[in-house]
């Protein structure tokens, strides 16, 4: 049976799960706590087609959200909204929805990013590799690149790019200073 | 089309849930560190944690140096499934097997080359991580999963992979998602086997 990420299944013995049903697999009788949610029981009427183009689906698939007359084929990776296959746009690997492609084309880092690097916590982990100056210099580089872009979603906060800052700019001192201690004979 | 969605930056709140995800089960790495001892537990996955978002969950995947983010609006979720697991008596049943092992082995050698053979020390360094990979499995309590479904996806939890965090994160959940389908609940038809809501 080809695979179908939409079918809920028992864990035990893969029978379909039935819906609605709260503990215990009528099949093999594996027992589980499931929550049902409104979602699940709402009607799901796909009207009927109104074209030979379109592609309407059963009366018990998800439709599109922005043509409830279309079947939902994919949710977008970007905003979580169901697309159906004419609106979803291919971007790479992602799926996403016409709004969200827009934002992506409009801005580099739109307001529902799917991901962000941290810049902040690579210069770090360069900043602290005892291999000075070269990884000073390169979280220096990785702290100018990553200048003004936007951090963590969830943790904007821009102490590990400070203290990386701090750390390479301390080990590239000392190296001047080796280095002029050296040149004057110092350790001789 | 909700506009809304596209033209706001979100505010986040913590569910509290952060874990690594593991690249094997529980027992596999249990049994890889029977081999490997205390280098098995180097090979982890990168870190889930769950956020509230609001009008969704965001799932953040997080490998050190970058994000990844999913987004499950709480509107089209249908269930919410969670089970306990096997996981937890299997690793905890490899790891005292390792530990006993490897310390009863150190021990012999001791005995018996009276402390001059140089399997001693690494014998008991695999002894001592298993007991404290032991320590560290029991103290964390039970092994669950949990997976939800929308409309078009089930989506596994991993995060949620102890009882304990479950319990206390699957509560606030629930809440969000009901409160999101408040509007659905009067329209929805009847389940065919259980009320809506929790169990």
């Amino acid at each position: 049976m080809a695979f179908d990420p939409r079918r809920l299944t028992c864990p035990r013995c893969q029978a379909d799960w039935p819906e609605g049903e709260a503990h215990r697999c009528a099949a093999c009788g594996f027992t589980l706590h499931a929550d049902w949610f409104p979602a699940a029981f709402r009607p799901r009427t796909v009207p009927a087609p109104t074209g030979a183009a379109e592609s309407p689906g059963s009366t018990t698939d998800p439709v599109c959200y922005l043509h409830p007359q279309r079947r939902a084929s994919v949710p977008c990776d970007q905003c979580g909204r169901l697309v159906c296959g004419l609106c979803e746009v291919q971007a790479g690997p992602r799926h996403l929805c016409p709004p969200c492609f827009d934002a992506a084309q409009t801005r580099a880092d739109g307001e529902l990013p799917s991901s962000r690097t941290l810049y902040g916590r690579i210069a770090l982990g360069l900043s602290v590799v005892p291999l000075f100056p070269p990884t000073a210099l390169a979280a220096l580089v990785v702290l100018a690149v990553g200048r003004g872009k936007p951090g963590s979603l969830v943790r904007p906060s821009r102490f590990p790019a400070r203290v990386a800052l701090v750390l390479a700019l301390l080990q590239l001192t000392a190296f001047s200073v080796l280095v002029a201690l050296a040149a004057s004979g110092a350790f001789d | 089309m909700d506009p809304e969605a596209h033209s706001h930056p979100q505010q986040y709140e913590p569910l509290r849930a952060r874990a690594r995800m593991r690249p094997l089960p529980r027992w596999g790495t249990a049994a890889l560190a029977l081999v490997l001892g205390p280098l098995a537990f180097l090979v982890r996955g990168s870190r889930q944690e769950l956020w509230d978002g609001g009008d969704h969950l965001l799932i953040i995947e997080d490998n050190g140096y970058a994000e990844r983010y999913r987004r499950v609006r709480y509107q089209e979720v249908e269930v919410l499934q969670h089970w306990p697991t096997s996981d937890y008596l299997q690793a905890a049943v490899l790891l005292a097997l390792g530990a006993v092992g490897y310390l009863a082995l150190a021990g012999w050698l001791y005995q018996t080359t009276d402390g001059d053979s140089l399997a001693i020390g690494p014998a008991a360094i695999f002894g001592v991580s298993l007991v404290l990979a032991l320590a560290s499995h029991l103290v964390r309590g039970p092994t669950t999963r949990v997976r939800l479904r929308t409309r078009v996806q089930v989506i596994e939890l991993p995060v949620l992979g102890r009882r304990r965090l479950a319990d206390r994160v699957l509560p606030r959940l629930r809440a969000r998602i009901s409160s999101a389908q408040e509007d659905l609940a009067g329209a929805a038809t009847a389940p065919p086997q259980a009320p809506t809501g929790t169990t």
